[in-house]
């Protein structure tokens, strides 16, 4: 078998692999080459069809393709390589890519930098434990999504939707107006998972009940799902039995969350964070093996594409600095830990010197918290905000500081 | 449907749909007008809660089916926001519509629909099935 060698190489063609191709070209790597496993460049995006995309990043109201077609369009600009239909079988420690395709069978790329553009995939019955049989009629989201969107094939008439996450409301909006009855959206927490404003134009514009605090506790069919079971939930997230309600359905939609790809990350030997469940990275980037970085939901899952991209542009630069020989020195790390009220934070690795860009989630909704920043036990920044939400990302800057330190980790909390 | 109808000064608060914040706009108004708004963060927050209370308007997202495409339908959306009781009407006749690949991103696929002053666009290139 030939091994090509290429400079980078970028797995996945969908807005992270398209954002940190066209900025790594633009930071002057000439020979990029990108592997996507779909007939066309822009991943999940293809399906994404509603709007609201693009408002950070271009100040406009975009759907998924319209998008995703922004960045199609200068990857040809610039004649950056994409190979379509192939998957990506294996990524070793030493940055050779094993991939195949129907025209060249398999074959093997040494990279000498590569940035892992994977994305995410939902997550399944199996993975929540969902109670009950497995009949048909049991979908995720997406894979709803998908069906509806690009293939045009229906999957049932009256629908659950199990998670309030932003792609099971806008699924349940895109089902309303096909015709399909949505019964109710059940979310076991007690706040929505998904955004304000996907609850309000989506679930009610179309009169679907949200019924918060909400699981299910049985599947009724042998063939086809014939109804769900659904009970309230206590404050440990217990069902409360006396509070069983069955929901007639044919259809049964999980939206119930995102898991970073990371099965070629974990071959390559590349350390993993099980809080965001995506690849351990410092400052630039890059994980622990020199070369290899990471960027888009392969990382963590993000709420909005426009700071997928922008993540990416920057792991397409860091790439190229790698690339010139440019990179941060290897030792001298803090690690950053998740204090009080931080769900996870990104990146886990950070240096001092430098102006710091710390992205956190917290692990439930607060108003007026101060988000306070140490290293070892030393306070070194603090900031207010209004309010924080699981569903919004957030970010401190950090100011850049030459203060010697013997600390080993820097606590972001919430207070 | 709107809401002006009555005399009487109305409170209501709505979840601005125009971005990812999603502001709580609590306004207040009557049959001619909206006398105060709080909780916007910015101006098109404003806007979208005096146009709410008045005349809802909405994106129109849905789908046309392609013929010999390399998949089976083209997404499509209005270009401008459409009155909300016109969604369904709207929907309607998108489903019974086929065109023939290819169809190209911006293309007009159906004009200016119950005059309502609005065109319906492709957003995505549907290339011919090779």
């Amino acid at each position: 078998m030939n091994t090509d060698r290429r400079e980078l190489v970028v797995i996945g063609g969908g807005p992270a692999g398209m954002a940190a191709a066209i900025s790594a070209k633009e930071s002057g790597v000439e020979d990029i080459l990108i592997i996507d496993r779909e007939y066309k460049p822009g991943g999940i995006l293809k399906q994404c069809i509603h709007d609201g995309f693009g408002l950070h990043k271009f100040k406009k109201v975009l759907t998924g393709p319209e998008y995703a077609h922004k960045y199609i369009k200068r990857l040809e600009e610039h004649k950056i390589e994409i190979n379509t239909k192939t998957l990506v079988t294996n990524l070793s420690q030493n940055k050779i890519i094993t991939a195949y395709n129907s025209s060249n069978g398999m074959f093997k790329v040494k990279a000498d930098a590569v940035i892992l553009a994977m994305g995410s995939r939902e997550k399944t019955a199996g993975a929540i434990q969902l109670a009950g049989t497995r009949p048909s009629g049991i979908y995720t989201a997406g894979l709803v999504q998908k069906l509806i969107n690009m293939k045009n094939i229906m999957v049932g008439k009256e629908a659950v939707i199990l998670g309030s996450g932003d792609v099971g409301l806008i699924m349940a909006r895109r089902m309303a107006l096909e015709g399909v009855k949505v019964k109710a959206v059940l979310e076991i927490m007690p706040h929505a998972s998904g955004l304000p404003r996907n609850i309000n134009q989506c679930l009610k514009d179309y009169s679907i009940p949200l019924k918060l605090n909400h699981t299910i506790v049985e599947i009724e069919g042998q063939k086809r799902i014939k109804s769900i079971i659904a009970a309230k939930v206590d404050d440990k997230l217990r069902p409360i039995p006396n509070t069983k309600e069955e929901i007639i359905c044919d259809t049964l939609i999980l939206s119930v969350g995102l898991i970073p790809e990371n099965e070629l990350s974990r071959q390559a030997g590349i350390f993993l964070d099980n809080k965001t469940g995506g690849p351990l990275v410092k400052n630039n980037l890059e994980t622990n093996i020199p070369g290899i970085f990471a960027a888009g939901n392969v990382l963590h899952i993000h709420d909005v594409v426009d700071y997928v991209s922008e993540e990416a542009s920057r792991a397409g630069r860091f790439a190229a600095d790698f690339l010139k020989n440019k990179s941060l020195s290897q030792d001298n790390y803090l690690s950053v830990v998740s204090g009080k009220g931080v769900k996870y934070i990104v990146p886990q690795l950070v240096k001092t010197n430098l102006k710091q860009k710390i992205y956190f989630r917290p692990n439930k909704p607060i108003t007026n918290p101060k988000v306070v920043v140490r290293i070892g036990n030393e306070i070194c920044f603090s900031e207010k905000f209004k309010a924080l939400h699981p569903s919004i990302m957030q970010k401190v800057i950090l100011p850049e500081t030459s203060k010697s330190t013997k600390a080993k980790f820097l606590e972001v909390a919430i207070e | 449907m709107s809401e002006l109808s009555s005399f009487k000064s109305k409170e209501k608060t709505l979840v601005c749909i125009k971005c990812p914040i999603g502001c709580d706009i609590t306004g207040r108004f009557n049959s001619n007008e909206v006398t105060c708004i709080e909780g916007a963060l910015c101006q098109r927050g404003k806007e979208f809660f005096v146009k709410e209370v008045t005349d809802p308007k909405r994106i129109l997202i849905h789908h046309i089916k392609v013929n010999n495409g390399e998949i089976p339908l083209v997404s499509v959306r209005s270009d401008h926001e459409v009155p909300q009781k016109y969604i369904f009407d709207l929907i309607n006749i998108l489903n019974e519509k086929e065109v023939e690949a290819p169809v190209y991103i911006g293309d007009t696929m159906l004009y200016n629909p119950f005059r309502l002053g609005i065109n319906i666009i492709a957003t995505k290139t549907v290339e011919k099935l090779k």
